[in-house]
C-alpha cells in the first residue's frame, strides 16, 4: 500500500533535562505536522526554536515524551531502529563523521558499507557523488586540508550513498559559497525529482527555503506556528503586494477607475508615487497601467513589492502570523 | 551475526588499519615501546643475577615472569580500557548519530572502533613474549596448549565484559568529561596494584591479595605462570581463594573463576552497554550535536 | 607585564576546568599513588637482592625507588606537556585564536605548565609524604632544603626545555597524531638509563656511558643524595651533578624556546597554524 504522508508527528512533546537542575526545558511543545510522499519540506525557525529536536524525534534518534507518530509507516517509539535505518541525515557541522585520516574517497567507501549500499553499487555511486558535488579533484586529499564548505559537501555525498527514501538535511549550505551552495539546491531538487527523495530541511536562510520547499514550517519555542506552502503563508499575512509607480498626480477619475478593479485593496498618491495594494501583482499589473496610460497619466517607473518568507517570518515570529 | 555486520566490522577495521599503518613512526615507536619495556624488566632482573631468588610456586624466571604479566596487561588494556574512550570519541565526534542512522547494531561500531586498540595491543603481548624470549632469557614451556587456550579465551572474555561496563558508564551514568570510574577503579587501580603483573601478589599485604581476587587478572596470570614457567608448580595454592577452597587444584580454580567472571561480565556489559544507548536517545545526548 | 597576566589567565582556566570536575583531581591523585604503589612493591620484592648495589644510597632499595618513580613521575607530566597542549588545542580549534594575540601560544604553554608545575608538586609531594610516613620510605632527617629545591626546579626546567623542543616537531616534522618521537626518545632512555627503577651499577659497562648523557641520571643521583643521605653542597657529587643540571636547564630551555619559535614562524609562513578552514 502506498504511503501518502511519510511522517506524521501527533501531538509531540519533548523535555530535555537541564544540567544539575530538576527543571526540565521544553522543546517541542504539542507539535503536529504531516509531511507528504516527494516533498521537499522546510523548517524554519530562530536558534533553538525546536528545529533539531523535531528532526531527531521524525529520525528516530530521539524519543518523544508525549504524542504519537510515524516515519515512513514506522512508529517512532515501537520501530525507531526501522526509522534509523531508512531514513539519512546530514549534520549542521561538517566534520561530523568526515576522518581526517582518510581521503575524501577513503571516508566515502567507509560509510557505504557503514551504511550498507550493496556491494556491486558502491563505486559507482561513490564516482557518481564525487562528481555531482565537485570532489573529484579532492578524491585522494585529506579533510583537513580542504576548505569546510568542500568538506561540507563530502558530509552531503556521504548522506546521499544511499537513497533512502527520507534525507534529513540540517542547514545543509551552512559555511558554503555562494556557487557550492547553488549547487546543493540543485542536488536537493534532482534528487527530490529524480529519485522520489522526501527532503525535510531546515535552514536560516529564507530565500533557500523559498527556492526550495513547496511547504515550510515556522517554529518558535517549540511550537509550529505557521505551516502551509509559501504561497498560502503569503496571502495569510493579511499584507498585500504592493505596486509603487512613480508618475504624474492621477486624475480622480483615474484613481476612481483603479479603485473599482476588483483585487485593489488600497490606492494612495503621495511624493510623486503611486502605491497600490492588491491581492496578486502577477495577474493584475497590466491591467493598471493600461487604466493610468488610458487617463493620460505620464509613468516614470514601476517598482513591486511582494511580502517575502522573511516577512512572513519576522511577522509570525513577532506575534503578527496565523 | 548478520552478513552486514561482518562486512562493517571489516571496513572499520580495514578503516583502523589505515589509520595506523599511516603513522608509521608510531608503528616503529609501538615496536620498540614494547622492545623498551622488556628490557627494563630485564635490567631490573638483574639485581636478582646470582642470587636464589624464587617466586614459588612461579619458577625462579623474573623475566618469564614479568613477560608474562606484559603479556596479560597488553591484552587487558585493549578489552578493559578501550571500550570507554571508544564510545566517547564517537560521542565527541558526533558520529553517534550517524551510526545510529544505519542498519547496524548498536555494538558494532564500537567493536569496530576498538580494531584499532586490537592492533596496538595484541601485537605487542606476542612480542613482548617473543622479546623476553629471543633476547632476555624468558623461557616457557608449553606442555598444556589448550589449557593455555582456554585461559586466553576467558581472560578476553572476562577483560572485554568489564570494559562494556566501563563503556556503558558513558551513557547509562553520564561520564563524560570526567575520568570513567569503572576504569579507573579496575585498570588503574586494582589491576595495576594487585593484578601481579611485575611481582606475585604474594608480596602484597592481605587485604590487598583479597582485592586481587576480584579481577580476573590475577587468575589468568596464576594459572599462565603454574603452566609456562619452567619450575611452576601446579599444586601448591597461594591466592586467598585458593587457600579457602584448597580442595580444588589452584589452576582448575582459576579456570573456573575466569568461566564464571565472563558469564558475569559479558552479558552485564552488554545489557548495560544497550541500557545506556537507549536512556541517552531517550534524553537527546547520544553525541553533542544539538 | 601583559604577558605574565595572560600566563596567569591560561593556569587559571586551567584550574577552573578542574573545579568543575573536581573527581578529576581525586582520581589523578590515586593514580599517582598507584603508580607510586606498584614500584613500592616491585622494590619490596627484590628489596634483598638489591641492596648490594646501593651502598651508596645506604642499601635502601625501596626509598631509592619510590624517590626516583615519585621526581620521575613529576618530571614526566612536565616533558609532555608542551606537545599535549598543542596538539589538543589544534584538534580543538583552538590554536589560531591564540595565535592571534601577541603571545597567545606561549602564553597558553606557559599557563598550562605553571597549573601542572604547581598540581604536580602537591600531588607528588603528598604521595612522598604518605610513603615517608605510612610505608617506612626513609628520607634523611638533616634534609637540606636549598639543593633539594635547586635540583628540582633544574629538573622541572631541563624537562620543560625538552618538551618545547618536542612541542616544535608538531610543526617542523607535521606530527599531529599519536607520540611525538622526541620526548618519547627522551622518556625511553630516561627510564632505561638514569636509574629510576635500578641502581646504574647493575647496567652491563659497557653502556653505562650512555646514563651520562641523560639529565635525569644527574636529577636522581643528585636528588637521591639530597634526600637519602642528607648530602648538601658540600659534597662534590652533589655540586657537579647541581652544575650539570643547572646547564641542561639552560641549555634544554634557550634551545626549545628558540626551535619552538622558529617552527611557529614556519607554520605561520606556510600553511598557518591552525587547520584549514
Amino acid at each position: 500500500m502506498a504511503i501518502e504522508n511519510v511522517i506524521e508527528m501527533r501531538n509531540i512533546t519533548k523535555r530535555y533535562k537541564i544540567r544539575k537542575s530538576r527543571e526540565r526545558f521544553t522543546a517541542l511543545d504539542d507539535v503536529s505536522l504531516s509531511i507528504r510522499k516527494g516533498e521537499i519540506f522546510g523548517l524554519l525557525g530562530s536558534n533553538g526554536a525546536g528545529k533539531t529536536t523535531l528532526i531527531k524525534v521524525m529520525s528516530g534518534l530521539l524519543q518523544a515524551d508525549e504524542g504519537t507518530g510515524e516515519t515512513l509507516g514506522y512508529d517512532i517509539y515501537k520501530d525507531h531502529k526501522k526509522i534509523r535505518a531508512t531514513v539519512s541525515l546530514v549534520a549542521p557541522t561538517a566534520d561530523v563523521g568526515t576522518d581526517n585520516n582518510l581521503t575524501v574517497r577513503q571516508n566515502l567507501e567507509f560509510w557505504a558499507v557503514v551504511y550498507d549500499l550493496e556491494r556491486e553499487k558502491r563505486e559507482e555511486r561513490i564516482d557518481e557523488m564525487l562528481d555531482f558535488l565537485e570532489l573529484r579533484q579532492y578524491e585522494n586529499h585529506w579533510p583537513m586540508s580542504i576548505s569546510a564548505g568542500n568538506r561540507q559537501k563530502l558530509a552531503i555525498a556521504r548522506s546521499l550513498l544511499v537513497k533512502n527514501p527520507v534525507v534529513f538535511l540540517d542547514e545543509p549550505t551552512v559555511k558554503l559559497d555562494a556557487k557550492s551552495a547553488a549547487a546543493v539546491r540543485e542536488l536537493v531538487k534532482k534528487i527530490n525529482l529524480e529519485f522520489g527523495i522526501t527532503v525535510i530541511m531546515t535552514t536560516h536562510y529564507i530565500y533557500e527555503a523559498e527556492e526550495l520547499c513547496e511547504r515550510v514550517a515556522i517554529m518558535h519555542k517549540g511550537k509550529i506556528v505557521s505551516c502551509d506552502t509559501v504561497a498560502n503563508l503569503r496571502r495569510n499575512l493579511q499584507r498585500y503586494d504592493e505596486i509603487v509607480i512613480t508618475c504624474d498626480q492621477p486624475t480622480t477619475e483615474a484613481l476612481n477607475a483603479i479603485t473599482a478593479i476588483p483585487v485593489i485593496v488600497s490606492c494612495e498618491y503621495a511624493d510623486g508615487k503611486l502605491t497600490v495594494g492588491l491581492e496578486n501583482i502577477r495577474s493584475n499589473l497590466l491591467e493598471i497601467l493600461k487604466v493610468l496610460r488610458g487617463h493620460g497619466v505620464s509613468i516614470t517607473e514601476v517598482a513591486t513589492n511582494e511580502p517575502t518568507l522573511e516577512d512572513i517570518f519576522v511577522d509570525t515570529i513577532s506575534g503578527g502570523g496565523v | 551475526m548478520r552478513f552486514r555486520e561482518w562486512d562493517s566490522l571489516k571496513m572499520f577495521s580495514k578503516r583502523e588499519l589505515i589509520i595506523w599503518l599511516s603513522y608509521k613512526m608510531n608503528a616503529l615507536m609501538w615496536v620498540l615501546d614494547t622492545l623498551f619495556t622488556t628490557i627494563i624488566f630485564f635490567t631490573l632482573s638483574l639485581v636478582t643475577r646470582g642470587s636464589d631468588i624464587s617466586f614459588f610456586p612461579y619458577g625462579s624466571n623474573y623475566v618469564s615472569f614479568v613477560v608474562l604479566g606484559l603479556f596479560v596487561h597488553f591484552i587487558s588494556y585493549t578489552n578493559l580500557g578501550d571500550p570507554f574512550p571508544r564510545v566517547s570519541r564517537i560521542y565527541w565526534g558526533g558520529t553517534m548519530d550517524l551510526y545510529m542512522l544505519s542498519p547496524l547494531s548498536y555494538f558494532t561500531p564500537m567493536l569496530g572502533i576498538m580494531f584499532r586498540g586490537v592492533i596496538d595491543d595484541y601485537p605487542r603481548s606476542i612480542l613482548a613474549l617473543l622479546f623476553g624470549w629471543l633476547f632476555f632469557g624468558a623461557v616457557f614451556t608449553f606442555s598444556s596448549p589448550f589449557l593455555l587456550l582456554i585461559i586466553l579465551i576467558l581472560i578476553l572474555l572476562s577483560t572485554f565484559g568489564i570494559g562494556m561496563i566501563s563503556a556503558s558508564s558513558f551513557y547509562l551514568f553520564d561520564f563524560k568529561q570526567q575520568v570513567e570510574p569503572v576504569k579507573f577503579i579496575f585498570q588503574d587501580v586494582i589491576i595495576a596494584l594487585t593484578a601481579g603483573y611485575y611481582y606475585p601478589i604474594t608480596v602484597l599485604p592481605y587485604p590487598l591479595q583479597v582485592l586481587g581476587g576480584l579481577i580476573p587478572h590475577t587468575y589468568a596470570l596464576d594459572a599462565l605462570r603454574r603452566l609456562m614457567i619452567p619450575g611452576g608448580d601446579a599444586l601448591t595454592p597461594v591466592l586467598p581463594l585458593q587457600l579457602a577452597l584448597s580442595g580444588l587444584s589452584p589452576v582448575t580454580l582459576d579456570i573456573l573463576v575466569l568461566a564464571v567472571m565472563s558469564a558475569v561480565f559479558l552479558p552485564l556489559g552488554w545489557f548495560m552497554y544497550v541500557k545506556g544507548i537507549e536512556k541517552a536517545r531517550r534524553e537527546g545526548t547520544l553525541t553533542r550535536w544539538q | 607585564m601583559m604577558f605574565i597576566k595572560s600566563t596567569l589567565s591560561f593556569a587559571k582556566l586551567e584550574y577552573r576546568a578542574l573545579r568543575f570536575y573536581p573527581s578529576n583531581f581525586f582520581l589523578s591523585v590515586i593514580q599517582s599513588f598507584v603508580t607510586a604503589g606498584m614500584w613500592f612493591f616491585v622494590s619490596m620484592f627484590l628489596k634483598d637482592y638489591a641492596a648490594a648495589s646501593l651502598s651508596g644510597y645506604g642499601g635502601d632499595f625501596v626509598s631509592y625507588m619510590v624517590i626516583g618513580v615519585v621526581f620521575f613521575q613529576n618530571s614526566a607530566a612536565i616533558l609532555t606537556l608542551p606537545f599535549g597542549s598543542i596538539n589538543t588545542a589544534f584538534w580543538d580549534k583552538r590554536l589560531e585564536v591564540y595565535n592571534s594575540s601577541s603571545y597567545g601560544i606561549w602564553a597558553f604553554i606557559s599557563g598550562r605548565f605553571l597549573w601542572t608545575f604547581f598540581y604536580q608538586l602537591v600531588i607528588q609531594a603528598a604521595v612522598l609524604i604518605v610513603a615517608v610516613l605510612m610505608v617506612g620510605v626513609k628520607v634523611s632527617a638533616e634534609l637540606p632544603v636549598l639543593p633539594l629545591i635547586a635540583f628540582y626546579l633544574c629538573f622541572i626546567f631541563t624537562c620543560f626545555g625538552f618538551g618545547l623542543i618536542g612541542a616544535s616537531n608538531f610543526f617542523t616534522l607535521e606530527v599531529k597524531q599519536g607520540r611525538e618521537p622526541f620526548t618519547w626518545l627522551v622518556d625511553v632512555l630516561a627510564r632505561i638509563f638514569s636509574g629510576i627503577y635500578y641502581p646504574l651499577a647493575i647496567l652491563p659497562i659497557g653502556i653505562q656511558f650512555i646514563s651520562r648523557l641523560i639529565p635525569h641520571t644527574y636529577a636522581m643521583e643528585g636528588l637521591r643524595l639530597v634526600m637519602l643521605n642528607g648530602q648538601g653542597l658540600e659534597n662534590a657529587t652533589v655540586r657537579n651533578d647541581l652544575l650539570v643540571m643547572l646547564g641542561f636547564a639552560v641549555f634544554s630551555m634557550l634551545i626549545g624556546i628558540w626551535l619552538l619559535h622558529r617552527a611557529l614562524q614556519r607554520a605561520h609562513k606556510g600553511n598557518g597554524v591552525g587547520m584549514v578552514v
